[in-house]
Order: C-alpha cells, then structure tokens, then sequence
C-alpha cells in the first residue's frame, strides 16, 4: 500500500477519498484536514505502539442479524501494515467497552483469513466471514447524507481487496446460499452475497467475537434507519470515489 | 480509570491448549468449553493493584495454529510479559515449548518476563506431562512456572498477577533501563520493554528498588488449588 502523505498524517477514515493508491499517480487529497476517526483516535492515544502508526480507512457501524435487527456498535477498519503494501492487509474490529463505554480494540485479523461481503445494499449493510465460520453483519452508522457515499467506499474498497489482492490472499469472495452451510470457500466474482436472507440469529447468540466480556453495550442502540449519533460525525464521507489510501483509477467492478 | 502502567502481554503456545480460555477466564471469570479458533490476535485488558499502584494489563491473545504463526509472531514485540501455555494432557504441547521460547525470546525483549503455564490442570486423569517436567523446564531456562485449569479458575489469576509482580518488581530494582546518559526519556525506554507510564505518573517516584520488594520466583507457583 502506498501513502500519499506524510507518514504522521496517515489517519484515514471513511471520508478520505482520492485517486492514488495502486497506481504510480499522484494522490489528490479530497480531505487533508479530516480529523482521524474513532479507531485511529483510539489507536493514537498511546496504548497501542505497534497499531498507532497505520493508516485506517473504517466506518462505524452496528452489528445486526440477518433480518437487520440492531445488537452491538462496532467499529470496523482495514489499515496495512506496511506502508510497502499496495492492499489493506489487516481487520480492525473495535466497539465500546462493556465497563465504561470507551473504543476498545477487540480483534486484529489478517485479511486473508477474512471474507467480505456486500449483504445487503439497500440496507447499508456488510457481512464479514472468517475463514473459520464465524461472521457477522454489519449495517454502516453515517450520517443520511453521506452514508451511501460512504457505503460505496466499502463497496469499491471491496471490489479492490478481491480483484487486486495478491496471489493467494483472496479476501473477498462471492458466497451462494447453496454454500452457506457447507462452508465452501469457493469463489465467485461477483460484489454482493447472494444468500438467502432468512431467519436470524438471537440477539444474545450475536457476538462479533467470542469472548463474552466484550460483547458490546445493547444500550443506546440507534435503530437500523433512525439518524446516526453524534459520535458518527467524525467519519464521513468525502467525495466520491475509494477511500484515499487505498485508491486508483478503476473501472466498474466487473463481473467475470 | 487511571493507572500507574500499562504491561503489555502475549499469550502464546500451541493450538487448543486454552489460551484465550485464560484470557476469559481472567478477564471475564468465566469458562467457555467450545472456542472458535483465534485468527490473528484477540485484545483483552484488566486492571490489577499491584502494591498499590494500579497497573492495566492489555492482553494479546494470539493464534496458535502453525499457519498463523508468521503472523502473530510480528506482534510479540514491545511485550513485558508472556504467558507460554502447554496443555497438560497433549505430550506434544509440551515438546513445542522450545520454539516457541525460541520464536519470544527472538522477537521481544531480553527483559520480558515469561510465565510457563500447564493448562487444563483439572484432567488430572488425562495429564501427560507431569508437573515436575514442566518445573524443570521453567527452571531450565529461567521462566516461572504454573499449572493452571482455565475451567476451574484455578490459579489463573495468580498467572496474570505473579507475572505483573515480576515485571514491577524488576521496574522496582531498576533491571528495565530507565535512565540512560544520553537523555533518552525513561518512558521511552520503558516502552520499548512493553511497559507504559499511565497519565499522570512520575517515573522518578516509581523506580527504583522498594523495600517490599521480592521475587517473583517465591510467588506461588503453588497457590494450593491444583
């Protein structure tokens, strides 16, 4: 991945949005002065040394069922952790912890091991897969008037980790319903998860990770339409377009 | 909440010998039989009193799977303490032990402090190493050594205190390099040992050798419960 900036100034969020990233072009900052989002202000804040340094494209989201009810805020962000690297290689998954409320990083997951999903457009919403079963949905938290920009972001974000990523590293596959409970890791080329939306999981059996401990607060949940929270305002979209870090010239996502 | 310093822990060693059971356990008291396998490295954080002085202990718990290993092992630096764990009834857990001190001693700091830990201490049935084995190893190769059930609770939080002791007390004796003639801050030095300085501290009333001091060595590997 390739940063078109000064080092210290790498703090990415949903809003940073430019042209750059795998191409050899000079990078046009839509946003240089976008204040860092809540999990790259977590990650400075000094009790991180080895993360505080990356550069982070997330969003705030909640995590939701498959039928779209509300359960935890999450936080989510990719970052590489080289600044050699051409491609986000790491998931950042952080939300508030239990005891006061405050961003707790919960989970650093190498990207390969990760599958990203569009699951369901309309609704803003993502599914992210380990390759070891476990997913969960998340629905983006932005503010009505940039939240399908920044959707898109994710969108095109996820295009590019599935069609540039290197050899081996394919983070972002197509899953068929059909697949869903045989855990296949076939692959597929198209954007959007194409399972059938049907059921979901009991709230209290939603974790984004295992450990119960930092199951995040149900409280003061926003519902999966109502106006995002104060604490969204920091991330936003900015522009059209991938996130800066990680853009470049592209066309549609394709589907082979 | 404020705290005097943050440790940065590892939690490593094969898979399935219960190392994200004693982070639950530890963290949340609580024992879940069936865990997802850990992929890359899950945070856990707890605040303990060690003399006083409130210490935050911010926990990565990594992946033990061999194919995660390059990974996970970029993260060991800047740890002040590690818990290697072995199961006690899986022989071949055991015989790993020596690379993955290996791969620790490589990647962090001499100074880290290395807690041997034989898990699963409630299968006594089951056990297939035995606990003079384990002791000798830690004695070999200057670890402290406790057997643990992250079922039972049994001396899990002794695990994570004992090592927090051993990282304060060698703060206490000055064994951390905090004062260097070239005027490198103590904090920076501190932290490059896996220890941070809470909001508010000053490190000249916190180093240095403390009367009630003692090691860690004597601290309990038997806490009487396993």
């Amino acid at each position: 991945m390739k940063r078109g900036h000064e080092p210290k100034q790498a703090p990415g969020g949903a809003g940073e949005a430019g042209p750059g990233g795998m191409a050899e072009r000079p990078l046009v900052p839509a946003c240089p002065t976008r204040r860092p989002g809540r999990l790259q202000r977590h990650l400075l804040s000094g009790e991180f040394d080895q993360l505080r340094d990356l550069p982070i494209f997330e969003s705030n989201f909640v995590q939701v069922t498959r039928l779209g009810e509300v359960a935890n805020k999450v936080t989510m962000g990719v970052a590489a952790s080289s600044p050699a690297l051409e491609l986000p290689d790491l998931l950042l998954l952080a939300g508030p912890a239990k005891e006061n409320g405050c961003l707790q990083l919960f989970g650093l997951f190498p990207l390969q091991f990760v599958q990203l999903f569009v699951h369901d457009e309309s609704r803003w919403q993502l599914k992210v897969k380990f390759r070891t079963g476990r997913a969960f949905y998340l629905q983006l938290r932005a503010a009505p008037e940039t939240r399908n920009r920044e959707f898109g972001q994710w969108v095109r974000l996820l295009y590019r980790l599935r069609f540039h990523s290197a050899q081996g590293a394919v983070p972002f596959t197509q899953e068929y319903s059909a697949l869903e409970d045989d855990e296949e890791e076939d692959e597929d080329e198209d954007l959007t998860e194409q399972e059938e939306v049907s059921g979901g999981a009991p709230l209290e059996n939603l974790r984004l990770l295992p450990r119960p401990g930092q199951a995040l607060s149900l409280c003061c949940l926003p519902s999966p339409t109502c106006h995002p929270e104060t604490s969204c305002r920091g991330l936003n979209a900015e522009g059209p377009g991938l996130p800066r870090l990680w853009s470049q010239p592209c066309s549609a996502p394709a589907s082979r | 909440m404020t705290y005097a310093y943050l440790f940065k822990y590892i939690i490593i060693g094969d898979t399935g010998v219960g190392k994200s059971c004693l982070l639950l356990q530890f963290t949340d008291k609580r024992f879940q039989p069936v865990h997802d396998l850990t992929i890359g490295v899950e945070f856990g954080a707890r605040m303990v009193n060690i003399d006083g002085k409130q210490i935050k202990l911010q926990i990565w718990d990594t992946a033990g799977q061999e194919s995660f290993r390059s990974i996970t092992r970029s993260y060991y630096r800047g740890a002040a303490g590690a818990l290697l764990v072995y199961d006690i009834t899986r022989r071949e857990t055991f015989n790993h032990l020596t690379s993955w001190l290996e791969d620790a001693r490589q990647h962090s700091s001499s100074n880290m402090v290395i807690m041997l830990i034989g898990n699963k201490s409630d299968l006594e049935s089951r056990r297939d190493v035995k606990r003079e084995e384990g002791e000798a190893f830690a004695r070999e190769h200057g670890l402290i050594f406790m057997e643990t059930s992250a079922k039972t609770a049994c001396n899990v939080e002794e695990a994570f205190i004992n090592t927090a002791k051993e990282i304060y007390r060698k703060i206490q004796q000055g064994l951390f390099d905090v004062h260097n003639e070239v005027g490198t801050t103590a904090s920076f030095l501190l932290q490059a040992n896996g220890i941070k300085i809470g909001p508010q501290q000053c490190i000249s009333t916190s180093v240095g050798p403390s009367a009630s001091q003692r090691s860690s060595r004597d601290m309990g590997s038997d806490s009487g419960c396993c």
